[in-house]
């Protein structure tokens, strides 16, 4: 794909600063990191990342929903990228989105993509199902997520169409730590798009200490093991409950409080918890951070 | 306090402890009635200092803030408490209330309900401050 001012900047190259600087390409792929593909819990750098209820997850399916990718510095000059609306399944490996040529080469600290529903002229880039892709347009979700969890006695399934939109903003580079990133001349740049879905499951927002939890997930489960988003609703942020309808506690008896923290939510439940906590899982080259709005 | 004139979409507020309620962010003692029966309870909220545990986003205010007018934050109480189920708490000792503590269902709703921005309102008068 090429920038759309590619042909305006030929004609006035300078001001394009073409000349001085070059042009190069940018790659941009979006990962799921390895739980979109393997699940939870997984071992990462020696390190074991999983629910500390004892339920294991996997995905069927971890779609997403993109758009505007833009790249732009702090002195509002802009790259002018033409990135068309996509949708990626992160289930099925680490697609790239988007490929820009002639993009000029240089710092561009101000990165931002956004978290849009997909529409029938959305580009499916690596096969998402079809059926999946004409729910998200009818609920308006930016983000699908299906799949089966067990704590080795009980298996609940879930398909979560999540209508959050979401503008990412200021993204920080999780690689070198800087606002943005940086495009090479006549070489090819790569950016990534990291969809950290833990947070989903996260227990606080107020804290950086989070547990992942399962299990009030699981105890709203259908007599069929099956765990719409609408069932969340029927789980209080104030008085989370088990599969038996008793005070949830954890492994030491303390009652589990969910804490949404600066998360807005429109009621204390787990549903709104979760589309809030979705609105947090768009990142920038790893663990990069952007500011989220939800739009 | 001084402020800055200029559009202003929210509030944020950080909560800390007072001595004037016993080292307490909070302190309420009142009657829940339900279902015919009355639960006199009384207790502290403590809300840790540790991230933003204690940082309250978001509180709607959407205004122009111009010089020599008056930012109010008033409190509403009623919200505090949203989702306590006073029949959790353990029976008093004696005679006296039912005590809040930090362990219990009741702290645990009151701790979310005091910290939502629901729980508070931002207004700002336009004139010139008393």
């Amino acid at each position: 794909m090429r920038r759309v001012a590619w042909l305006a900047c030929i004609a006035t190259i300078a001001a394009c600063g073409g000349t001085e600087e070059g042009f190069g390409s940018v790659v941009v792929d979006v990962d799921g990191e390895t739980a979109s593909r393997e699940g939870w819990p997984v071992t990462a750098d020696g390190e074991t990342i999983g629910f500390v209820d004892g339920w294991s997850l996997s995905f069927d399916a971890v779609v997403v929903s993109l758009a505007e990718f833009t790249l732009a510095t702090s002195g509002s000059r802009s790259a002018e990228l033409a990135s068309d609306p996509v949708v990626v399944d992160l289930h099925r490996g680490v697609p790239t989105a988007w490929t820009f040529e002639d993009v000029p080469a240089r710092r561009w600290d101000r990165v931002s993509y956004r978290y849009v529903p997909p529409t029938a002229a959305s580009r499916n880039v690596n096969g998402v199902d079809d059926g999946i892709l004409e729910e998200m347009i009818a609920e308006g979700a930016t983000l699908y997520l299906s799949g089966t969890a067990t704590d080795g006695e009980e298996t609940v399934t879930f398909a979560w169409p999540l209508a959050v939109r979401v503008l990412n903003t200021h993204c920080h580079s999780g690689v070198d730590d800087t606002d943005g990133m940086v495009v090479r001349r006549s070489g090819v740049s790569e950016a990534q798009l990291t969809i950290h879905l833990d947070h989903l499951f996260f227990d606080t927002y107020a804290t950086d200490d989070a547990d992942m939890r399962f299990e009030p997930v699981a105890a709203v489960a259908d007599e069929d093991g099956h765990v719409t988003l609408d069932a969340l609703s029927s789980q209080p942020l104030a008085d989370l409950r088990d599969r038996d309808g008793e005070p949830l506690r954890d492994s030491s008896g303390v009652l589990v409080l969910y804490d949404p923290g600066p998360l807005a939510l429109e009621r204390d439940d787990l549903r709104e918890y979760l589309l809030a906590a979705a609105t947090t899982t768009g990142h920038f080259q790893g663990e990069g951070h952007c500011d989220y709005e939800r739009e | 306090m001084e402020a800055e004139a200029g559009d202003a979409d929210a509030v944020t507020l950080v909560l800390d402890p007072l001595d004037a309620l016993r080292g307490h962010h909070a302190w309420v003692a009142g009657l829940a009635r339900k279902d015919g029966e009355a639960i006199a309870f009384e207790g502290g909220l403590d809300i840790p200092d540790e991230g933003l545990a204690r940082r309250v986003e978001d509180i709607p205010l959407g205004v122009e803030l111009s010089r020599d007018g008056v930012l109010s934050i008033a409190v509403r109480p009623s919200r505090w408490l949203d989702g306590a189920d006073f029949g959790r708490l353990s029976p008093a000792a004696g005679a006296g209330p039912r005590v809040i503590t930090a362990d219990g269902q009741v702290h645990n709703a009151w701790y979310l309900g005091a910290r939502s921005p629901r729980a508070f309102e931002a207004r700002f008068d336009e004139g010139d401050m008393e």
